[in-house]
Parts: C-alpha cells; structure tokens; sequence
C-alpha cells in the first residue's frame, strides 16, 4: 500500500465513525420527538373524549 | 466492636451457608483444576518452560475460579431477598462489605490451595523453596481482586446478564492486580529475592490496598435503595 | 436547553473551528522529514486520544457530583461523557495502527501508550455496557458512578503500572514518537486541532444529553398521566 494510502484511511475511517454516531443520535433524537408526539395526541384525545362524556 | 460483630455474623452465614451444599466451591475447585489442566496438556511444560508458564496459568485459573464464587455470593443474596433485609438491619454498609469479602476471599484460598497442588503435580514444580513469598503474593494479589469482585459482583447482580456483567466488569479494572501479582510470582518461583522481589510484592500490596479502600468506601451506595 | 450558547451557534463553531485546522493541518504544518505525508495523521491522532482522556475525567467528577449531592443531571452528564469518549476512543484505536503500520512497520505493539488507549477503551466499553444492562432505573445511577469512580482509579493506576512494567520488560526498538523537538507550527497545528475536537466532544455531549433529558421528561410525563388515570 502506498504510504498515502494510510493517510486517507486514517482520515476517513475517523470521519466515518463519527457520522455513524451522529446519525445514531439524530435516529435517537426523533424517536424521543415521535414519542412525545404521540402523547400529546393521545391527551388531547383523552381530554376532548373526557368533555363530551360529561 | 458492634461492626467486628457484623461482619464476623455475615462471614460466619456465608460459610456455613457453603458447608450446606458445597456447591460454590466445587464449582470453583473443578473449574480451576480443568484450566490448569488444559493449559498443561496444551504446553506439556517441564522444567524451564514450566518456570515461564506456571505463573500465568496459576493466575489466570485463580481469575476465572474467583469470578464463579463472586457471581455466587450475591446471586444468592438477592434471590431470597437477604440484601433487602440486611439493608433494613441498623449496621455499616463496610460491614457488610467487608464480611462478604472475607467470606469470598476464604472460597478464593481454598480453591488456591487445590489448584497448586495441582500445578505442583502436573508441571513436577515444587512449590516449598519459596512458598513463603508465594504465599504472602496470592494473599495480597487475592485481596485486591477479592474486594473489586465483591463490589462488582454486587453490581452485576442487578443486571439482566449478571454472569457476563462481572468478567467485563472486572477484568480490565483488576489487570495489573494480576499482571503484577504475576509477574511477583514468577520472580518468587525463580528464586529471585531482594529488590525487585520485594519492589513487585510492594506494588501489588498498594494497588490492592487501594482498590480495598475505595471498594469499601463506596460498598453504601451499592446497596442503597 | 436554556443555555446562552445555543446549540446552533456550538455546531457552527465547531464546523468554522475544523475547517482552519484541516487548512492548518494539511497546508500550513510542514512535511515530516522521516515519516511524510503519514505523519499528518498524528493532529487527529493525539488529539483525540486526549479527549478521550478528558471524556473519563468528566466521567470521574461527574460520577463523585452524583454521589455527593444526587442529582440526576451529574448522572446524565456522566453518561453523555462517557458515550462520546469511547466514540473518540474507539477513533484513536483506529487512526493509531494506520499510522504506526507505514512508520514502525507493525499494526499494533503492547507500548505504554498503546496499552493504556486499549484499558481506557476496555473501560468505557464496561461502563456503557453495564448502563445498558441494568434491571431498574432507579437504582442505575448510583451504580453506574461507583464504577465511574472505581474506573477512574484503575486510569491512575494504569498510568502507574505502564512505567514499571516496562522497566522490567524491554519493548521492541521503537521511537517515543514524534514529541521530542516538535516544530512551533506543528504545535500550534496540534493545538488548533485538539481545539475543534473539544469543540466537536462538548457538542456532541450536549446532544447526547438532550436526548437524556427528553427520555426523562417523558418518562415524567408517562408517569403523571397514569396517575391522573388511576385516580379518576
């Protein structure tokens, strides 16, 4: 392998390993955000069906 | 005086607990036996190999032996609920902590003790010229990783995979415990005395002593509910 | 997150901060004699080991906050140290042998330094895989800072135990690095770099316990509303 070679993976392979770990957080964080999403809709509904019961 | 007592209590109900069904240290004893033997069948080692290998096999098979009893020690706690009860009970958490390792340190010597009569058979290695030094090496080397297996066995036992939590656990944190109870070993079986003799036995004294401390000290917030 | 330094505002730091040391790195840092080109990779190399040194320091204070005064964020701070420390860790042990393979000629070598990266690895990795295996929540954060703390002891003792160890065993004829008479604007290239790595560690940290604290805020949430069921 050329000398270079290693240069350009070394970089790459560092790069590489912290995209991956940024997207495993963004995939993290929209989960968390989907999640309270939800919850919010099922109170509102909990709620509204809750008014027109009484 | 009262801690003295709780910790002579705890010690005293571990080993009758294991006088009743003898499985923890069997368990131990066979485990060992069986590294040992694999390792001599594997390198058939007489005489100055024996010298080179010997140390790393006693440790190693003394590291695999110690993490089943320690898995042991509070897996049985927690299934009949004991934890919970000595944690009501008004007594130092460094009591219990250090009745439990005392207890553990006692299963470790024994299934020490079976191992190098072992060793000594099968590598045709006496033992007697520096048994004394050998001796004072496993204690010391023992103690500091007793102590760290105690508080990490106490952890893990709230893990969903307790058995494979310990070693992970424990392992790389007790390395130079036994690289340099190890390597202390090895210059004791040589017959190498004096500097670097003692020199290594002092290193492998104050990591344990360390690790000792800091496990006791921090044994409460393991137990805290 | 009711910080003055909005998250935005880190991340384009961080961006700005990489792009001068990639400038500073392969354009303004001069060509090794000995090794090359290859040496350049020793400004992502050694700077990153660093943070990941630094990583199980926050680790360590954040763990003795947590037992000292309990409070939940020292907690989280610790796990969030902690994940982004191994990440960077995990970079050094990938970047090192591709740099010691074209200058020493070998992967890999139990070296002092080499050695003590691989124990701070082998700890991070019991550490997160211990957080993901515990029973209850309740009671992780108390057992997740005794071993921050415990691990943090094995560091020093590491860093002890490397320097006799290998007084009495002779390691292959290796040079200690490129550290002896470094180059002023090699230096200052090293530094800028180390730079926008702590810049990178910190944000990411921060990221990473933003997503703690919104698991924990829901987890809340979950709770309150089932009570405000269980009670109708």
């Amino acid at each position: 392998m050329k000398v270079n070679a290693y240069l350009a993976l070394a970089y790459s392979f560092l790069w590489l390993l912290l995209m991956l770990y940024v997207w495993s957080l963004s995939r993290r964080q929209a989960r968390v955000k989907r999640e309270l999403e939800e919850l919010r809709e099922r109170v509102a509904r909990d709620s509204s069906s809750q008014s027109a019961a009484s | 005086m009262n801690n003295l007592r709780v910790i002579a209590a705890i010690f005293v109900k571990d080993l009758r607990i294991e006088w009743r069904n003898r499985e923890t240290l069997s368990a131990m004893c066979v485990f060992g036996l069986l590294v040992i033997f694999l390792f001599n069948f594997a390198f058939g080692a007489t005489g100055e190999q024996a010298l080179r290998l010997l140390p790393a096999v006693l440790w190693v098979a003394f590291a695999f032996a110690g993490v089943l009893g320690f898995n042991r020690s509070f897996a049985a706690e927690r299934e009949n609920a004991c934890l919970e009860a000595m944690m009501l009970a008004p007594i130092d958490a460094g009591a219990i902590f250090l009745g439990k390792m005392l207890a553990n340190l006692f299963f470790l010597a024994m299934a020490e003790v079976v191992m190098v009569f072992a060793a000594a058979l099968w590598y045709n290695f006496s033992f007697l010229p520096s048994l004394h030094w050998f001796v004072l090496i496993a204690f010391l080397g023992s103690l500091g990783f007793v102590s760290l297996g105690t508080i990490f066995g106490a952890i893990a036992a709230n893990t969903r995979m307790r058995e494979v939590m310990l070693p992970i656990l424990l392992y790389p944190i007790s390395f130079w415990i036994l690289m340099l109870s190890m390597d202390s070993t090895s210059n004791a079986l040589r017959g190498g005395g004096g500097d670097s003799l003692a020199g290594g036995i002092e290193r492998v004294a104050g990591f344990s002593l360390v690790f000792t401390i800091a496990a006791y000290l921090l044994f409460e917030y393991v137990l805290e509910e | 997150m009711k910080s003055k330094f909005p998250l935005s505002v880190h991340l384009a730091l961080t961006l700005v901060w990489f792009w001068v040391a990639f400038y500073m790195i392969f354009l303004y840092a001069p060509r090794e004699e000995t090794m090359g080109e290859v040496q350049r990779i020793f400004y992502i190399h050694v700077p990153s080991a660093w943070t990941a040194l630094l990583g199980f320091i926050i680790v360590f204070i954040a763990s003795v906050v947590h037992l000292w005064k309990q409070k939940p964020l020292a907690d989280q701070v610790a796990h969030a140290a902690a994940e982004v420390g191994f990440i960077f860790c995990t970079g050094v042990l990938i970047t090192g042998p591709l740099w010691a393979k074209p200058v020493w000629g070998i992967w890999w070598t139990w070296d002092a330094r080499l050695t003590l990266t691989f124990m701070l690895w082998l700890l991070y990795i019991a550490y997160l895989m211990l957080r993901g295996y515990l029973i209850q929540p309740g009671r992780a954060a108390n057992l997740c800072a005794v071993v921050g703390v415990i691990g943090f002891i094995d560091v020093i003792v590491d860093y002890m135990a490397i320097r006799w160890w290998r007084t009495q065993h002779p390691q292959p004829v290796i040079l200690g690095g490129p550290n002896s008479g470094l180059d002023p604007r090699m230096l200052a290239t090293l530094l800028v770099s180390w730079g926008a790595f702590l810049c990178l560690y910190f944000y990411l940290v921060r990221q990473r316990l933003a997503v703690a604290q919104a698991r924990s805020e829901l987890s809340e949430i979950r709770r309150t509303l089932e009570l405000a069921r269980t009670e109708r």
